[in-house]
């Protein structure tokens, strides 16, 4: 049997909360240390669940989470870096502080809830100049989503997100792959593109 | 024969940049322009293995990768996750496929090896100033490599800015990550192992993936004299700063039955394409979509759809699309 905190947590993980019961979680794990520990064990769990440890890449996990453990020595180059939580916008203990099995299960949880978590903000993405609708889960999850814009003078009020069906994903993967190859021969080559197209390959 | 002639040059290029490699693995990159040219060149020089993290966010997946260059086959690439579910792209002498669960398909689109931009190099180098300011930014290390850092910085909030880690003794890309106008890592790629390879055999850049169930999206071949669906003299005005047309032509797309119009814009880095085809052929995308950093924005002009997709930001894939016009209805001014 689950405490209403456990439930909510759970429901947290699964993107399931409320607008109003997940501010009030946010408030509640921002001042209860036992409480982040029990979604970290949440999102552990539910990750073993979704099967994305995958066994024959438990040497890979491993390297993964000692490159990220390794970030700050990046981080510390003549450039200075915005601090991890202020990547995302979320608290420093939603960070994937665990690896790669951790980190893909908080992504998939904050899918639905990052919008209400985290309330109106810029998109990371978006120029100053131009203030269109944006939509906090574009950048901060890598869904891909439709959102339904107003125009770029128009009231920053909140768009409505869509995720898109197969056939439209086939649609629209079809645009995404071809850019993709006729820019493959820039500065950049193709790797990142094509990791992008696999990376969110298996969202539905 | 054209995938024939397709393959010809790609043999006389890999040929050439082999060539090219000897002289210029002996002189060491002294600015940030030469790393930038060496490192474009590697990538035509090197087969290698490699295992990689791409993250975008807060999610993290690990693939591993397959490179080989060769000068009977040209450049050949297996790009396989590893964590979630499995996903496959394949670029081979003449196609990528793309084996992707999420859209329960496998499609197969042509390569394009006749590519404008690398048909610039390395005059690209010269082409990005005046959009970015490319500077060398000290050593670090990358999968137990030494690499030489640089920072590419956009000089306004049109595009995106990058940070790039080349292998000191290659020139390959071990890490990079992509910068919103704002400073934030939008997505990061970093090796994690990194095997170099004489020779990569020909079965380990097979798919290994069942593709059964999935739904075959390949390309038609069309007649030059076939009637253009998207007629007349598309035009983007005013254009973002910094970016010119590329491309303009009439061009075949996975799971079409049409050929559809595909304009494409560059600023020497980002690239950003318009795909436009009539409306009726599907249902019209109407605002934005985005897959990690590559942003697209949708919107009807007449009886037709434009979309706009590249790796710049959301408003410049909306400010390309919202200066497109129709400007001139006739066949004949098409290609």
């Amino acid at each position: 049997m689950q405490d209403k905190a456990g439930d909510d947590i759970s429901a947290w993980v699964d993107g399931e909360l409320g607008g109003s019961e997940a501010r009030f979680l946010r408030r509640r794990l921002d001042n209860d240390p036992a409480e982040r520990a029990r979604l970290q064990r949440y999102h552990t769990q539910s990750a073993a669940m979704r099967g994305e440890y995958v066994p024959a890449a438990d040497g890979l996990a491993d390297r993964v989470r000692a490159a990220i453990d390794a970030e700050p020595a990046h981080a510390s180059g003549p450039r200075p870096e915005p601090s991890d939580a202020a990547r995302s916008g979320l608290p420093a203990w939603l960070q994937p502080v665990a690896g790669v099995a951790i980190a893909a299960s908080v992504a998939l949880g904050l899918v639905t809830v990052l919008p209400m978590l985290g309330g109106p903000g810029n998109d990371a993405s978006t120029a100053p100049e131009m203030a269109v609708n944006t939509v906090q889960t574009g950048s901060a999850t890598g869904t891909l989503e439709t959102v339904s814009t107003g125009s770029a003078s128009g009231p920053a009020a909140a768009p409505a997100v869509v995720t898109l069906d197969a056939e439209a994903r086939r649609r629209v993967n079809a645009y995404f792959v071809n850019h993709s190859e006729h820019a493959a021969g820039g500065q950049l080559g193709a790797t990142l593109k094509y990791a992008r197209i696999v990376g969110h390959g298996s969202e539905r | 024969m054209a995938v024939s002639a397709r393959a010809s040059f790609a043999s006389l290029a890999a040929v050439l940049l082999l060539a090219a490699g000897v002289t210029t693995a002996t002189a060491q990159p002294q600015s940030a322009e030469e790393w930038l040219s060496w490192a474009t060149d590697a990538r035509q020089r090197h087969s290698f293995v490699g295992e990689f993290l791409y993250q975008h966010g807060d999610r993290i997946d690990t693939m591993r990768i397959w490179r080989s260059v060769n000068a009977r086959s040209g450049v050949r690439e297996r790009l396989l996750s590893l964590s979630g579910e499995r996903r496959e792209i394949l670029r081979g002498e003449a196609t990528v496929t793309c084996i992707l669960p999420g859209s329960d398909s496998v499609m197969i689109d042509e390569r394009q090896l006749r590519k404008p931009l690398a048909a610039r190099l390395p005059d690209d180098i010269k082409a990005l100033r005046p959009a970015y300011a490319v500077t060398l930014l000290g050593e670090d290390r990358v999968a137990g490599r030494s690499a030489m850092r640089l920072g590419i910085d956009a000089r306004d909030g049109l595009r995106y800015s990058y940070e790039l880690w080349l292998d000191q003794a290659t020139g390959l890309l071990l890490r990079a990550e992509l910068l919103s106008p704002v400073g934030e890592v939008l997505e990061r790629l970093m090796m994690l192992d990194l095997e170099l390879r004489d020779e990569i055999a020909l079965a380990e850049l097979d798919s290994q993936l069942p593709q059964e169930g999935y739904q075959r999206l390949t390309t038609q071949a069309f007649t030059a004299s076939a009637k253009p669906d998207a007629p007349g003299k598309w035009q983007v005005d005013p254009l973002p700063e910094g970016f010119a047309l590329q491309l303009d032509r009439m061009q075949s797309l996975p799971g079409r039955d049409h050929p559809v119009r595909h304009m494409m814009f560059s600023d020497g880095l980002a690239t950003v394409s318009i795909y436009i085809e009539p409306e009726a052929q599907a249902e019209a995308i109407d605002g934005s979509l985005n897959m990690g950093a590559m942003n697209a924005y949708g919107k009807t002009i007449g009886a037709y759809q434009a979309l706009a997709v590249g790796e710049v930001p959301r408003p410049t894939v909306e400010r390309l699309v919202r200066a497109l016009a129709n400007v001139q209805s006739s066949h004949e001014a098409d290609d």
